[in-house]
This record gives structure tokens, C-alpha cells and sequence, in this order.
């Protein structure tokens, strides 16, 4: 995959446990979002859930391909020899494997794309009865992630324009609400929208892509402590 | 209630709180009032309610009853966490 391509070697890893972090807090979201639907039928925690469920698949397709990675890594090196790693490094950079490069990050556009354009829709609380509605979002969807296997950045240039108008909607909602969790989510936000701007230029110089998924990270944990907030308020 | 206009989840949240209020048996007649809705709509949020099973129709000296069940209170209790989590996260 890209991303683990861009990754400095001190960062192998690392990564992978950024990602696993990721996967835990949009789970719980999801599973919460998803007792909601369950109690009160109401269709938006239902495709909030399916959005956040999105996200976790689309990081577990990440965490998978960099394992494939790591693991050929290690088989072509000798654990403690840093030279070796690098070269094996350097050699599967070259080569590049079909998984990592197009099974694992079609995965991985795809549903990152339809996860926040469901968030998107939510947001703006756009009808999503509205099946025309759907059907062009998800052309754009599909469009962007074709778009995206030729040109990645195209991946994440989508995801900040959306995460752009996202976070409009959430100052918005912070504003009308003005609680200190509605505060966190609009800053999670702004978060995972800033790191897009570093994941467009990562293949520039691997200090940037670990910039991009610090602050990603932090985006996703400022997600947490709202959805903590929630749970501990009286 | 608030001036503004009620959601789906606040119109199930007041009419359950309006059973609870009255020691968890109401009337229709006095749940159309103080659940403030049309007698449609307070037929349609009641059979729903039926269906979801967080209230029961009775019958007591041939007059009909609501009850609020188990699964209605366990929804009362977590409304407020439900409200909060729509209210911060948008929804």
C-alpha cells in the first residue's frame, strides 16, 4: 500500500498500531450509534453506524496489508541488522506487491470515500430517503476511487473537500448545541481534515506521511473524548 | 416540552415520561394530553410503541390502558445519553 511505502523505516509499526487505535474507537462508535438504531429505529444511527463500520474495515484492510508488508520484510532480513532491512525495504518499495498496492488500497479508497460521504450526508442532514441523492454520491464514490488507483492523492484531496464541508456542519452544530462534546467532535474533525493535506504530498518526503498520521490519530482520539464525555455526563 | 418543534426520539421520550409521571399506567385520553399530539399521531407513536414493546395495551374494567414495560424504562434511562450523543455528534 502507499502509505506503508511512504513509511520511514522508524515508523514501521508504529503505524500499524495508530491504525488499530483507529479501528478501536470507530468500533465503539459503531456500536453505540448502532444500539441507538436498535432502540428508536431511526435510520441515521443506523447509516452513522454502517460509516464508522466503514472506517474500521478500511483500516483493518490497512493493517493487513502492512502486515503482508512487515512480514516479507522480515523473511528478507535478519532481525537486529539494520542495513538488510533497509535494503529489503528499499527492494520491496521497487517491487511492490498486487495486495498492497491495488486489492488493499481499492479496499481502502472505497470505503474511506463512502464512509465519510455517508458522514457527509448526515451532517447536512440531507433526506437520505432520497435514492437520487445516493445514487450520485455514490458515482462520485466510485468515480473518485477509479480516479484514485491512477492518482492516490485524489483519495485524499476527496476526503479533505468532504471533511471541509464537514466540519462547516459540525462548528455549525457546535454553535447551536454549545457543549463541550459537540466542541470535540468539530475539533476531531478539523483534525482528520488537516491530516489529508500532508497524506497528498506523503510520497514527497516520509516525514510528512508520519506528520499525517499523528494527526490523524489525535483527530480520532478527540473522537473518543467526546464520545466518553457523553457517557460521563450527568 | 420545549417551543421547538419535537423530534421522533423527544415525542417517544414525552410520551413515555407521561406514563412514568402518572405511576406507570395512563389513560389515552390523558396521554393525548400530555403527550400535546394529534389523535392520529398519538395513535400512530402509540401502536409503534406497542410494536417495540416499551408500552402494553390493558384492559381494566373495560377501559383501556397504557403501561410503560421494561424495555421503556431501560429507553427513559438512556435517553438522555442517546440525546447527548445526536446533539454532539450531529445526527
Amino acid at each position: 500500500m502507499v502509505a506503508y511505502l511512504s513509511s520511514p523505516i522508524w515508523f514501521l509499526g508504529m503505524d500499524l498500531i495508530f491504525h488499530l487505535i483507529v479501528i478501536i474507537i470507530s468500533l465503539l462508535i459503531v456500536f453505540y450509534s448502532y444500539k441507538c438504531y436498535k432502540l428508536i429505529k431511526e435510520r441515521t444511527y443506523l447509516y452513522f453506524a454502517l460509516a464508522f463500520l466503514s472506517i474500521s474495515i478500511a483500516f483493518f484492510s490497512k493493517i493487513f496489508a502492512g502486515l503482508i508488508i512487515y512480514g516479507r520484510m522480515l523473511r528478507q532480513t535478519i532481525i537486529g541488522n539494520p542495513a538488510l532491512l533497509a535494503a529489503a525495504y528499499n527492494k520491496l518499495y521497487a517491487s511492490r506487491t498486487i495486495w498492497t498496492n491495488y486489492v488493499g488500497f481499492l479496499i481502502y479508497v472505497f470505503l474511506m470515500l463512502s464512509a465519510f460521504m455517508i458522514i457527509f450526508l448526515i451532517a447536512s442532514k440531507i433526506k437520505l430517503k432520497d435514492k437520487k441523492i445516493i445514487a450520485t454520491s455514490f458515482y462520485f464514490v466510485i468515480i473518485t476511487t477509479i480516479l484514485s488507483m491512477k492518482m492516490f492523492y485524489a483519495l485524499y484531496a476527496t476526503l479533505a473537500v468532504l471533511l471541509g464541508s464537514i466540519i462547516v456542519y459540525y462548528y455549525k452544530n457546535y454553535k447551536q448545541k454549545k457543549s463541550r462534546s459537540s466542541m470535540f467532535v468539530f475539533l476531531a474533525f478539523v483534525f482528520i481534515f488537516i491530516s489529508q493535506f500532508f497524506f497528498i504530498f506523503m510520497l514527497y518526503s516520509k516525514q510528512i506521511y508520519v506528520v499525517g498520521e499523528v494527526i490523524q490519530v489525535v483527530g480520532y482520539l478527540l473522537l473518543l473524548i467526546a464520545f466518553i464525555m457523553v457517557f460521563k455526563k450527568k | 416540552m420545549s417551543g421547538q418543534r419535537r423530534g421522533r426520539m423527544e415525542i417517544i421520550h414525552d410520551i413515555l415520561n407521561s406514563i412514568v409521571m402518572k405511576g406507570g399506567r395512563i389513560k389515552p385520553t390523558h396521554l393525548l394530553y400530555k403527550s400535546n399530539l394529534s389523535h392520529q399521531k398519538m395513535k400512530e407513536y402509540v401502536n409503534e410503541l406497542i410494536e417495540k414493546e416499551m408500552i402494553e395495551e390493558e384492559i381494566e374494567k373495560e377501559k383501556k390502558l397504557f403501561t410503560i414495560t421494561e424495555k421503556g424504562e431501560k429507553f427513559l434511562n438512556e435517553f438522555r445519553r442517546i440525546k447527548e450523543f445526536s446533539d454532539s455528534f450531529g445526527l
